[in-house]
C-alpha cells in the first residue's frame, strides 16, 4: 500500500503574460524543481499531452484497466517523467534536457509521483510560448490562494502487483541486446497514417522489419504486405533478417510528435519481444516502449523470465553500486557490474537508459517492496533453465494454414491468400525422449505433448511443463518469418 | 470470391445441396462454402448446412459455422423471418453438448427456447440449469455447465443458492452476472436482498459476493438501519468511511439524501469522506427535500466544504443562481469562491467531460457589478453562452468598463456563431456589436493584433463546422479571420498566440499572414519554422495545407531555411495519403529549387527535351 499525499491537484494557472505549470508531487517524497522554461514551450506542451494520452491509452478489447499517476525524476542533467498505459502494454518516458530550463531556488533531486488529471491535460492546451512559463514540481504544487476552497487530499493506493512487476520487467526488456535503427520520422508516420486509413479485418496483423544484405530495410504491414522503405537506415546484417512484432496500433501514440521530430531511433529486441521508439524533439526525447503484442502487457508473468540471467547477484556489489548511483545519478555498467545493476532495476532502484546504455538512479517506491512477491520463484521455469543444455532438437517444421480472403488494400479490393504459420518442434529433453511443442505465430506455446508426470497429471491446464519450455527456448531462434499473404486470382484461387 | 449477392433462397439451397452431396475434400468444400456464404440467403439455411458440416468435421468447420450461424432467414431486402426449431436441430444440439462445443451449444440452446415467451423460457432455463448442474460430477464439469448455460435470463435465489452451495469457488461471477435487474424506467425500485445466499456467502467468507449482493439488492430501509448502526458502532472516522463505502447501495435513481442527513446529524464531519463523493445520490424532485435540510444544517454548523459541494452538485440551476445572488448581496466573496468549479464530471479513457452550473444573465451581471475579478477569473467557466442566454447585458457592462479580458472571452464565444437558430441569430447582434469595437482598434495595429489573437486563441477546437457560412453571416468572424490576416504580424506575441491556437482556422489565419512575404512575415515565419514544418506532416484539410505551403515558400529568403523546408517537403512526398496535395507539394519543391538550383539532388536536375 502506497500513500499518495497531495496538497492540491496539479494545475496550470494563467495570468497576464505568465503560465504556471505546477505538478503536485507526493508529499511523502519531497522532490523540488522550480524553473522557467526558456524555450520550446510549444514542444513541452505537445510532449506532455502525448504523455497523458499514453496514461489513458488502452488497446485491449475488454478493458479492466486502472492507471497510476506518472513518476517524475529530477537529476542534475535531466528531468524525466515515466508513465504506464491503462492496459500496461505501453511505457513512455519524456526526458527534458536541462538546457530548456532556468532553475529558480534549490533543486532537490529524487523521484516522486505527480498528480495528473484529465483536466490538467486539457489545460495544457492553453499553454502559449509568448507567455513566460514556469514549471514547478514540488509537494506544495502551485501556491494557490484558495481562501478556504482547497484542501489536502490523500489517496491510498494499493499498487497492483502486475503494475509494479510490469514496470520492473521493463528494465529487463530495455537492457536486452537488440537492433538499433535510426529512421526518418516520415517513414514511421507513413505506416501510422496507412493504419489509420485502413482497417485490418483479418489477421495476422503484425509489423515486420525486413533487412536485406544490400543495406536496405523495409517496414511491412500485414495482411496487406504494404511495404514502407526505410530510407537512409543503416544496419550491418549480411544475410536477410526479419523481426516481427505485434500491437502496432499503439504506435499512433507517437503521431502528434512525429511531425516535429528530427529523427526516430528504433530498438528492436527480437521476434515478438518488446520494441522501443525514441523520438528526438527539440530539447527533449520521448521514449515509447511497446510489448510484443497488446495483450501480453509488461506485466504478464514469466514473459522474460527465460531470457534473464538467473545467476544470483553479488549483494555487496549491489550495495556499493546502489550508493554510487545515489551520489553520481548514472553509471555505465562494466561486464561484472551488469548483473548487480540489473538486480537494482528489479528492485525499482534504478532505470536503464536505452540511448546512453547506462543505468540511472530512480527509486520507484517510497518504501521497500516485497520483490519476492512480485517475482515469485517459478519452479517450472527454473527446471527449464536447468534442462537447457540437455535439449536435442530433432525437427523444427513450419506448418502453414492458408485461406483466401478478399479485403481492401491500397490498390482497391483484392483477393489475397492469408497464410497462418505455426512451428512444430520435436525433440528430447533430459529423460524425456518425446517432447512435442506447437508454437503460434505470436510466439506462444499453443499445444504440446510430453511423457513427464507433470504433463500426464495436468495436461496444459497449468501451463507447459519444464521440458516443453526448455525445447521451446532452444528452438525459438529457428522461427523464420516470411510474408503472410499473397495476391491470388479471384476466380481460380491461384497466384495472380 | 465475389461480392455479396441476393439470390433467392431456393437457388442457394439448390447449390448448397449439390455441394453437400458432392465428394469434395474438407478444404475444397470449405472454400466453396465460403464463396457461397456471401449470399444473403446462406445464413438462413443453417439447419441445412450446419449439422451436415458439423458432423463431417466439427473442428475444421467451426470458424465457418460460428461466423454464418443464424436463426433468422433472409427473405428479401429488409425482410427476415425466424427459423422454427426442429427435431433435426435438437439432435444437433445434443451432439454439440456431447462434444462440449460451448459456444455453439449456447446458441442452439437459446434458439430452442426462442419461440417461448420470456417467462416460460426463463423457467425452462432455470429448470435445465438446475438439472444439468446437479448431474455434473466434478468441479470441472460444473464450470463447464455454467459456461454452456450462460444465457441472458435472470436467476432466482433458489437456483443461485443451489449453484453456490455446490461450487462456492468459481460461481460468483456467473451469479452476479445473472442477478435480477431491479431498475424500472419510472424510478420505482423493488429491492429484495437474497438473504439466504448472502448468509451463505458470509459463511464462506466470500466478501466479494456478499457485498456485491448487498450493494445491488439491499432494500433502502435495511441499508438505513445498517448505516446508522455502523455510525453508532465505529468510532474511528476512517474505519467508518470505509465501512459505509462498502455498504453503499448501487442502483439507478436512488435518493439517499434522507439517510445522508441522519448520518451527518449523528456523526458530523466524520462522515464527510463518505458523503462528499456520493452527493449525486441526493435526488431532487417532489417530496424530496433533503437537499434543503442538509444545506441548512451545513450552514448552521459552518461546514462550508460540505455546503459548497451540495450547492455545486445537488442544487438546481435556479437554486445555484439564487445562492450566488444572496452571497453577492451579503458581500461574502470567500463563500463565492467556494462555489466555483465543476459540479459533476465523467471521466473515460482519454476523454472526460464536466458540468458547470451556468450563471444566468441577471446573476452574472450582479456578480460582475460587485466582484468583476471573480467573473473574469474563477467564474469564467460558469459563463455558458447557449440557446437560452447570450449575456448581452453583461457584454455591454464589460464594454462600458473596458474590461479587455472579459470582452475577449465573450468575443471568443460569439465569433463562431453561424446563426442556425433563433437565439443564435440574436448572438449575431452581439458579434456585430463586437465587430465594431474591434474594428475601431484597427487604428492601432499592434493593439488590434494582441486583442484579436486573444479572442481567436480562446475559441475551442472543433466548434466551427461551416466556415463559409460563418464568415458570410458573422461580421466579427469575417473581421478576425478573413479581413485582417496581415495585421497579426504587427505584434510578435499575438502572432505566436495565433499560430499555437488550438482551433485550426486561427492557425490558418496565421499561415495566411505569412504568405504576404513582408520582412515581418519572414522573420516570424523563421522563428516558428518547427511549427510550420510540422504542417507538412500533420493531418490537415487540403485548403489549410495549401495555405501552409504558400507560407513556407514565402518565408524562404535564404538558403539555410530553404534547405530545411526542402528536406521536410521531400519527406512529405513519402506519405501514403491519397488526399494529400502532392502536385502542389512538388510545386513548392520546384519553386524552391528554381530559386536555389544548387540544392537540386541528382534526380532533380533539369532536363531539356528536344526533337
Amino acid at each position: 500500500m502506497i500513500l499518495f499525499d497531495y496538497v492540491t491537484p496539479s494545475a496550470l494557472r494563467s495570468e497576464a503574460g505568465r503560465n504556471f505549470l505546477g505538478f503536485t508531487a507526493n508529499g511523502q517524497r519531497p522532490v523540488r524543481f522550480k524553473a522557467r522554461i526558456k524555450e520550446e514551450i510549444f514542444m513541452v506542451r505537445t510532449a506532455l499531452r502525448a504523455l497523458g494520452e499514453v496514461v489513458w491509452s488502452d488497446d485491449t478489447w475488454f478493458a479492466d484497466s486502472q492507471f497510476l499517476d506518472p513518476i517524475a525524476t529530477v537529476h542534475p542533467d535531466r528531468v524525466f517523467f515515466e508513465v504506464f498505459s491503462s492496459d500496461q502494454s505501453v511505457y513512455a518516458q519524456l526526458i527534458l534536457s536541462p538546457e530548456l530550463f532556468e532553475p529558480e531556488g534549490d533543486i532537490v533531486c529524487g523521484t516522486t509521483n505527480v498528480d495528473f488529471t484529465g483536466w490538467l491535460w486539457a489545460a495544457l492546451g492553453t499553454m502559449r510560448s509568448r507567455r513566460e512559463t514556469y514549471l514547478s514540481l514540488s509537494p506544495e504544487g502551485l501556491e494557490v490562494e484558495t481562501r478556504g476552497g482547497g484542501a489536502r487530499f490523500e489517496r491510498k493506493v494499493d499498487v497492483p502487483q502486475p503494475w509494479a512487476r510490469g514496470f520492473l520487467q521493463l528494465q529487463a526488456a530495455m537492457a536486452m541486446p537488440g537492433t538499433r535503427l535510426r529512421l526518418r520520422p516520415v517513414d514511421l508516420l507513413a505506416a501510422i497514417r496507412f493504419l489509420s486509413k485502413n482497417k485490418a479485418r483479418v489477421s495476422p496483423r503484425a509489423l515486420r522489419y525486413e533487412f536485406r544484405p544490400d543495406g536496405s530495410a523495409e517496414l511491412i504491414l500485414e495482411p496487406w504486405e504494404e511495404a514502407f522503405p526505410l530510407k537512409g537506415v543503416e544496419h550491418g546484417f549480411k544475410e536477410p533478417k526479419t523481426v516481427r512484432v505485434w500491437g502496432r496500433r499503439r504506435l499512433k501514440l507517437l503521431a502528434p510528435l512525429l511531425p516535429f521530430a528530427s529523427s526516430v531511433d528504433v530498438y528492436l529486441k527480437g521476434r515478438g519481444l518488446p520494441s522501443f521508439y525514441v523520438v528526438h524533439l527539440p530539447g527533449m526525447r520521448f521514449v515509447l516502449g511497446l510489448t510484443g503484442w497488446s495483450a501480453a502487457g509488461w506485466t504478464s508473468s514469466g514473459g522474460f523470465s527465460l531470457l534473464v540471467d538467473q545467476r544470483p547477484p553479488d549483494l555487496d556489489r549491489m550495495k556499493s553500486l546502489g550508493e554510487r548511483l545515489e551520489s553520481e545519478f548514472h553509471l555505465r555498467p562494466s561486464a561484472e557490474d551488469d548483473r548487480a545493476l540489473f538486480e537494482l532495476c528489479r528492485l525499482g532502484r534504478a532505470v536503464y537508459d536505452l540511448e546512453a546504455a547506462e543505468y540511472r538512479s530512480r527509486n520507484l517506491f517510497p518504501v521497500d517492496f516485497d520483490v519476492e512477491a512480485l517475482f515469485p520463484p517459478d519452479p517450472t521455469v527454473e527446471e527449464a533453465i536447468h534442462l537447457a543444455d540437455q535439449v536435442e532438437l530433432e525437427s523444427c517444421v513450419t506448418r502453414e494454414t492458408s485461406k483466401v480472403k478478399r479485403f481492401k488494400t491500397s490498390k482497391g479490393k483484392e483477393s489475397r491468400e492469408i497464410i497462418h504459420r505455426d512451428w512444430v518442434l520435436d525433440g528430447s529433453v533430459g529423460p524425456e525422449s518425446e517432447v512435442h511443442v506447437v508454437v503460434s505465430a505470436t510466439g506462444r506455446i499453443i499445444f504440446g505433448k510430453c511423457g513427464c508426470p507433470h504433463f500426464q497429471e495436468h495436461l496444459l491446464n497449468q501451463g507447459p511443463c519444464a521440458h516443453m519450455l526448455a525445447l521451446f527456448q532452444y528452438g525459438r531462434d529457428r522461427f523464420e518469418d516470411e510474408p503472410t499473404s499473397k495476391a491470388v486470382d479471384a476466380e481460380t484461387g491461384g497466384p495472380d | 470470391m465475389g461480392e455479396r449477392s441476393t439470390r433467392h433462397q431456393k437457388e442457394v439451397r439448390k447449390d448448397l445441396e449439390a455441394l453437400l452431396q458432392s465428394d469434395l475434400g474438407d478444404t475444397e468444400l470449405r472454400l466453396k462454402l465460403e464463396k457461397l456464404s456471401l449470399e444473403y440467403a446462406f445464413p438462413g439455411l443453417t439447419p441445412l448446412w450446419g449439422p451436415a458440416i458439423y458432423r463431417r468435421n466439427h473442428r475444421f468447420f467451426r470458424p465457418l459455422i460460428a461466423s454464418k450461424f443464424s436463426n433468422y432467414a433472409f427473405i428479401k431486402k429488409w425482410k427476415w423471418k425466424p427459423i422454427p426449431w426442429s427435431a433435426e436441430l435438437s439432435k444437433w444440439m445434443e451432439e454439440t453438448d456431447r462434444d462440449d462445443e460451448v459456444e455453439l451449444f449456447r446458441q442452439l440452446y437459446a434458439w430452442s427456447l426462442s419461440s417461448k415467451g420470456y417467462k416460460k423460457a426463463r423457467l425452462q432455463w432455470l429448470k435445465d440449469l438446475s438439472r444439468r448442474f446437479k448431474q455434473a460430477r466434478s468441479r470441472k464439469e460444473q464450470q463447464l455447465e455454467l459456461e454452456k448455460m450462460n444465457q441472458w435470463w435472470e436467476l432466482d435465489e433458489q437456483t443461485a443458492l443451489e449453484i453456490y452451495t455446490r461450487l462456492p469457488q468459481g460461481s460468483t461471477r456467473f451469479i452476479l452476472s445473472h442477478l435480477p435487474s431491479q431498475y424500472t424506467w419510472y424510478g420505482g425500485l423493488k429491492r429484495e436482498l437474497w438473504s439466504d445466499l448472502a448468509a451463505r456467502a458470509r459463511q464462506e467468507g466470500d466478501d466479494e459476493l456478499y457485498y456485491s449482493l448487498y450493494c445491488r439488492q439491499v432494500p433502502l430501509e435495511k441499508w438505513r438501519q445498517d448505516a446508522l448502526a455502523l455510525a453508532k458502532k465505529l468510532e474511528d472516522s476512517a474505519e467508518l468511511v470505509e465501512a459505509l463505502n462498502r455498504h453503499h447501495p448501487e442502483g439507478w435513481g436512488l435518493d439517499l439524501g434522507p439517510v445522508f442527513l441522519e448520518l451527518v446529524q449523528a456523526r458530523g464531519v466524520d462522515v464527510f469522506g463518505y458523503l462528499i463523493p456520493h452527493l449525486r445520490n441526493v435526488r431532487r424532485g417532489w417530496f424530496k427535500n433533503s437537499y434543503q435540510k442538509l444545506s441548512d444544517l451545513a450552514q448552521e454548523k459552518g461546514w462550508w466544504d460540505f455546503w459548497s459541494g451540495l450547492v455545486r452538485v445537488v442544487a438546481t440551476h435556479k437554486e445555484f443562481n439564487r445562492e450566488i445572488a444572496r452571497l453577492v448581496d451579503q458581500g461574502r466573496e470567500d463563500r463565492l469562491l467556494l462555489l466555483t468549479g465543476v459540479s459533476r464530471e465523467w471521466n473515460f479513457r482519454g476523454w472526460a467531460f464536466g458540468r458547470f452550473q451556468a450563471l444566468d444573465e441577471g446573476t452574472a451581471l450582479k456578480l460582475y457589478q460587485r466582484y468583476p475579478e471573480l467573473v473574469r477569473g474563477p467564474y469564467l467557466g460558469h459563463l455558458s453562452v447557449g440557446w437560452d442566454r447570450d449575456y448581452s447585458r453583461l457584454l455591454e457592462a464589460a464594454l462600458a468598463e473596458n474590461d479587455e479580458a472579459l470582452v475577449d472571452f465573450m468575443a471568443s464565444r460569439l465569433v463562431n456563431r453561424v446563426g442556425h437558430y433563433d437565439s443564435e441569430k440574436k448572438m449575431l447582434a452581439g458579434a456585430e456589436r463586437l465587430a465594431a469595437v474591434y474594428k475601431a482598434l484597427l487604428e492601432d495595429p499592434p493593439e488590434f493584433a494582441r486583442r484579436a489573437a486573444a479572442v481567436l486563441g480562446q475559441v475551442p477546437p472543433y466548434t466551427i463546422y461551416c466556415y463559409h457560412r460563418l464568415v458570410r453571416n458573422n461580421r466579427l468572424a469575417r473581421l478576425l479571420y478573413e479581413q485582417t490576416a496581415e495585421i497579426y504580424l504587427a505584434d510578435e506575441g499575438a502572432f505566436q498566440d495565433l499560430i499555437e491556437a488550438p482551433e485550426i482556422h486561427a492557425q490558418k489565419t496565421a499561415y495566411r499572414a505569412l504568405t504576404t512575404g513582408s520582412s515581418a512575415a519572414t522573420r516570424l515565419g523563421k522563428q516558428n519554422l518547427t511549427l510550420l514544418l510540422g504542417t507538412l506532416l500533420r493531418p490537415l484539410h487540403r485548403k489549410t495545407r495549401l495555405v501552409a505551403f504558400q507560407a513556407l515558400e514565402a518565408i524562404c529568403d535564404d538558403q539555410q531555411t530553404a534547405v530545411r523546408v526542402l528536406e521536410g517537403a521531400r519527406q512529405a512526398l513519402d506519405l501514403p495519403e491519397r488526399g494529400y496535395p502532392k502536385e502542389e507539394l512538388v510545386g513548392l519543391i520546384g519553386q524552391l529549387l528554381n530559386r536555389w538550383p544548387e540544392l537540386c539532388s541528382k534526380r532533380e536536375q533539369r532536363v531539356v527535351y528536344g526533337r
